[in-house]
Formats: C-alpha cells, sequence, structure tokens
C-alpha cells in the first residue's frame, strides 16, 4: 500500500489522471443525482437519502479530499525536507559548529571579553 | 540562562529593521529568565529545532536564530548567527557585510598594513616562496594534481555533484535564499572584494576542501580549493586556474592572479 501511495504522488501520469477523474467522475454522479431529485413538482432534496448516487458523490468527494489532502503533506514532507538541507548548508557554510566550540572554549578558559563586549553592544541596539 | 552573543551576531542584529530586531529582544528577555530545559520544551513562545550535536535554530516569523549552549556552568547560550528571509530580492548594489572593509579600518589593507602584501611581505607571495604557487609545488595545481579539479574528481563539480551547484540545491543560491545576500540581507559574507574595495561577489562553503564563488547576481563563478591552511587556489567555472586566496588573518584573505598580482580580497 506504502509503495503504491509512493507510486502515485511521485508519478506525474497517475497525478494528472486523478486530477481529471475526480472532477469527471463528480460532475458525472452531480448530473444524476440533480436528475434523480429532480420532478416536475420541483427539487425533492428528501429524497436524497434513498439514492444511491447521493452516497456516491459524498464517497467520491470523499475520495478527492484524501487524494489532495496526501499530496499536500507529500508537498509538505519535501518542503520542510529542503528547508532542513537549506539550514544544514548555511550552518556547514558559516562554519557554525565550529565557531560554537571556539566561542564556547573562550568562555570555559575565561577569555570572554570579545563576548561580554559583544552583549553590551546588543544591549545598547535593543534598547 | 546567561546569554552570550558573538561578536558576528550582535553587528547583525544592530543592522536589522526595527522589527525583527524587536523580535530578537523578545527572544533574549525569554531565554535570560528560562532554564535550558524550559527553553527546549516550551514549544509554545518558541520553536526550537535541533541541527546538529548542540546546534540549534528557533524560527521567528522570517528570521532564524542560531544558538548553542555551553559556559563555565553549561547553563549559557550562544547566539551565533542569525539570517532573514525577504520574498522580494533587494535591489541594492552592496549588500551588507558583518567585516566590512569600506567601513572598518581593520580590514581594508590601505589602512591595515599587517593586511598589506605591499607593507607585510609574510603574506607577499613575492616575497614568501611558501605561499607562492611558481616557488613551491605543493599548491601549484600544475604540479600537484590533487588540487586540480582536472584529475582529482572530488574536488570537480562536473564530476561531484555534491560540490555543484546545478544539482545540489541545499548550495546554489538562487534556490537557497538563506546564502544569497539579495534574499538574505543578514548574510553578512564572506565577499569577494576589488582592490578599490567594489563587491564582486561572495563565498558559500560546500565542504572542508571546497568553497563556491558566486557573482553579485548569484550565478556560479567558479571554486575555491584547499591547498593548505594559508592557501586556497582559484579555478573558474571551466575549471580554468585564476589565481589563488592567502590567508592574511583570520577573517581575510587576499586574492592574487595566476601572476602573482595582487587582485582584491575576501572578508
Amino acid at each position: 500500500m506504502a509503495r503504491f501511495k509512493a507510486y502515485i504522488l511521485t508519478s506525474p501520469e497517475w497525478k494528472t489522471f486523478f486530477s481529471v477523474v475526480f472532477p469527471i467522475a463528480i460532475g458525472v454522479i452531480s448530473g444524476a443525482y440533480v436528475n434523480e431529485i429532480t420532478t416536475p413538482d420541483g427539487v425533492k432534496w428528501m429524497r436524497s437519502w434513498n439514492l444511491p448516487t447521493f452516497y456516491l458523490l459524498i464517497a467520491a468527494t470523499a475520495l478527492m479530499v484524501v487524494f489532495h489532502r496526501t499530496l499536500y503533506l507529500h508537498d509538505i514532507s519535501i518542503d520542510k525536507f529542503r528547508d532542513d538541507q537549506f539550514c544544514l548548508a548555511y550552518v556547514r557554510s558559516k562554519c557554525l559548529p565550529e565557531a560554537a566550540e571556539r566561542y564556547r572554549e573562550m568562555i570555559r578558559s575565561g577569555d570572554g571579553g570579545q563576548l561580554k563586549q559583544a552583549m553590551a553592544e546588543l544591549k545598547k541596539a535593543l534598547k | 540562562m546567561t546569554v552570550y552573543p558573538t561578536p558576528e551576531f550582535t553587528k547583525k542584529v544592530v543592522a536589522l529593521p526595527e522589527q525583527f530586531r524587536r523580535e530578537v529582544k523578545r527572544f533574549i528577555d525569554f531565554i535570560s529568565s528560562s532554564r535550558k530545559d524550559e527553553l527546549l520544551k516550551s514549544q509554545m513562545h518558541f520553536q526550537t529545532e535541533r541541527l546538529a550535536e548542540n546546534l540549534y535554530q528557533i524560527r521567528l516569523r522570517d528570521m532564524r536564530i542560531f544558538f548553542s549552549f555551553g559556559g563555565t556552568n553549561e547553563e549559557g547560550l550562544l547566539l551565533l548567527d542569525l539570517n532573514t528571509h525577504s520574498a522580494t530580492p533587494s535591489a541594492q548594489k552592496t549588500f551588507f557585510a558583518v567585516n566590512d572593509p569600506r567601513v572598518n579600518s581593520a580590514f581594508n589593507p590601505k589602512y591595515n598594513s599587517s593586511i598589506n602584501p605591499n607593507y607585510n611581505s609574510s603574506i607577499n607571495p613575492r616575497f614568501n616562496s611558501s605561499i607562492n604557487p611558481r616557488f613551491n609545488s605543493s599548491i601549484n595545481p600544475q604540479f600537484n594534481s590533487s588540487i586540480n579539479p582536472h584529475f582529482n574528481s572530488s574536488i570537480n563539480p562536473q564530476f561531484n555533484s555534491s560540490i555543484n551547484p546545478r544539482f545540489n540545491s541545499s548550495i546554489n543560491p538562487r534556490f537557497n535564499s538563506s546564502i544569497n545576500p539579495r534574499y538574505n540581507a543578514s548574510f553578512g559574507g564572506p565577499f569577494v572584494y576589488s582592490p578599490d574595495l567594489d563587491q564582486q561577489g561572495f563565498l558559500v562553503r560546500a565542504n572542508d576542501s571546497v568553497s563556491l564563488k558566486f557573482d553579485e547576481a548569484g550565478e556560479f563563478a567558479g571554486t575555491l580549493i584547499k591547498a593548505n591552511d594559508q592557501v586556497m587556489v582559484e579555478f573558474d567555472k571551466d575549471q580554468k586556474w585564476m589565481g589563488y586566496f592567502v590567508q592574511a588573518n583570520e577573517l581575510v584573505q587576499l586574492r592574487f592572479n595566476a601572476e602573482g598580482e595582487w587582485s582584491g580580497l575576501v572578508v
């Protein structure tokens, strides 16, 4: 199931297929449903409960929601992955782990004058 | 917690617009009165994400703050860096630099003779043969194949996709806005400067031995390969040897062309 899901989510053909099929199916079912509830005396909404097309319409809409929600979650996970990778690339580019180690050592050895001065400047800037 | 901002962080905060500074102040006020575990568990005030061993980030709207824990009692917090994100690119011709040689004379070779090769012979390849590829074959890509992308595929972006911005979008400023000074106003450098201190581009470190050079528009312009602790050799995007960079001090590198003429600096 997971493999099938991944296959559909990564295949442009399947994504297009479902994006086209769902609206068509819902359109056709809606037409049939409207046909069934329409009488010469007007629209009989209360008939809906006894019509299979009504339940088919709900089922097709629910399937469409599930499909688009899965697509959305998939896109979000890609964005999150890319964002994490981009963030790590920035961290690597700026040598932040090495800088952190250097400053930690500075604090441990009591040579934190630079940092104290930076704090004083920061306080001034944030006033 | 005791808060320790680094000088780089402070310089970036000073240059931030007012609305970002307010966010930084809110964060600092919170951490100053909190404990480490409170910050890490408090997802209500600030969402902390762990990026690496003892390296974290929090997001404050369009800003990220990078920090680490440590200090005399391990209850200190080091504010290391920050970056901002703008939805539209900056149209400015020059970018904000943390260490700007146009403003800070300590980074300007005209005023600081210790980083001027005309006054400091130890960083002048004409006088110091150990940093001159003509005399030191270990830093000459024509003799040392390990620093020549034509012979060492691991440092050649055409063969190693992890250092090729076309294939690795995380090191491509067109895709990764945090390494693009047009979108990240707090990028801060390192920038490549001409001898007249015009910004010509910026560097992105791809790994321990390779840095990538981009022009002001964010176009890939070449690679820098680490030859030793003091020298990096420069290639253009077609892997043609262009020159080399000599470490003048911890933050400044001097740029020389292949003939040994001083042609700029990186800060």
